[in-house]
């Protein structure tokens, strides 16, 4: 079992839940959804491009109600402690980095750098399925300023040859 | 290494912290400012309104950290008090040593800001999202709001409100002003 764990190194993770803006006026609480590939790199490390759809939540203000805008994100993370299958629960910290691109009517699209940091917890539940739960927490670099929001996903990760 | 993970959690932890601290103090923020009726002129050919963000409390609050300012629009109710419909535009000057009696002065001397509004002949209500894409020359409108911010300067600026045509038979009974802006410290 443990041998088999260690040869899972490719993966592969669908996963989703809500995304919260931090001091962002104009954009309501949202979802996001997203998908991955997990590449074990060395032991103890792990290697995750990622493609995420976000939609915020309408913004409500007495004088009306502005649409909340739409996030797509193309990214990389590095797991520390969260490489393999893991056999039961097994925390990870996580960083990355990813171009976020905003739109939304009559704003400009905007297409940004942006990095990421959070913790996760992965739970081997058998036959190289994995439940994968994480915070993030995201800053898109804006014109000299920034943009930053959380968002809290669960999902499943398949292991592949497992 | 699970014991090196469990040691650097805490310290992940701090950054997370200090990062997010960061976001108390910065972040997006919508300043609305209301216009009522007391404050609206009227002239033969358009109307008018100054804008003061200087009395608006929001905006004193973060007037010194705004990095930038996302979008400006409006809400607005309007009569159109002619027997068919009327093409309403805003322009915008901060500068208030031009005496400008006539629509074709305002024409000469202000941007145009808003454009493409077409008012029925009736009462008229124009939303915030409806007017952000109405919305032109947003640079300009931009300078000049945040040149509002600007301490040298004189408070306030004008926005128009004129007909595409005359006569001018429109009233606007109030507006508001709604500013989004990020600052930071």
């Amino acid at each position: 079992m443990i041998s088999s764990a260690s040869a899972a190194g490719i993966g592969l993770g669908a996963y989703g839940g809500p995304a919260i803006p931090i001091v962002q006026d104009d954009q309501g609480n949202g979802l996001v959804f997203g998908a991955k590939a997990k590449l074990n790199l060395i032991p103890g490390f792990a290697f995750e491009p990622n493609i995420n759809f976000l939609s915020y939540g309408d913004a409500e203000f007495d004088f009306g109600t502005r649409e909340g805008s739409k996030v797509t994100y193309f990214g990389a993370d590095i797991l520390f402690g969260g490489a393999g299958l893991p056999i039961g629960p097994k925390v990870y910290l996580l960083g990355g980095a990813g171009l976020y691109s905003t739109s939304r009517d009559n704003d400009e699209d905007a297409s940004d750098f942006g990095f990421n940091f959070g913790l996760g917890m992965e739970i081997g539940i058998g036959s190289g399925i994995a439940l994968d739960i994480r915070g993030k927490g995201h800053v898109i670099m804006f014109e000299g300023a920034s943009k930053k929001f959380v968002t809290v996903t669960g999902g499943l990760n398949y292991y592949l040859g497992y | 290494m699970k014991k090196v993970s469990a040691k650097l959690i805490p310290f992940f932890g701090l950054v997370v912290v200090t990062i997010f601290a960061g976001c108390l103090v910065s972040g997006t923020f919508v300043i609305d400012l209301d216009i009522d009726n007391t404050d609206i002129s009227t002239e033969s050919e358009f109307q008018y309104f100054i804008v003061d963000l200087t009395d608006n409390e929001d905006w004193e609050d973060h007037r010194d950290k705004i990095e930038f300012i996302d979008n400006i629009g409006f809400q607005l109710w309007v009569e159109n008090n002619g027997a068919s419909n009327a093409g309403v535009e805003f322009y915008i000057t901060r500068d208030f040593s031009v005496d400008i009696d006539n629509a074709q002065e305002v024409r000469d001397n202000a941007i145009r800001v808003l454009s493409g509004l077409t008012l029925v002949s009736d009462d008229n209500y124009i939303d915030w999202p409806t007017s952000l894409g109405l919305v032109e020359n947003l640079d300009s409108l931009k300078s000049i709001v945040l040149t509002e911010n600007d301490e040298d300067t004189d408070d306030g600026f004008v926005i128009y409100a004129l007909t595409t045509t005359l006569p001018f038979e429109i009233t606007i009974d109030s507006a508001t002003v709604i500013v989004t802006v990020t600052a930071s410290e």
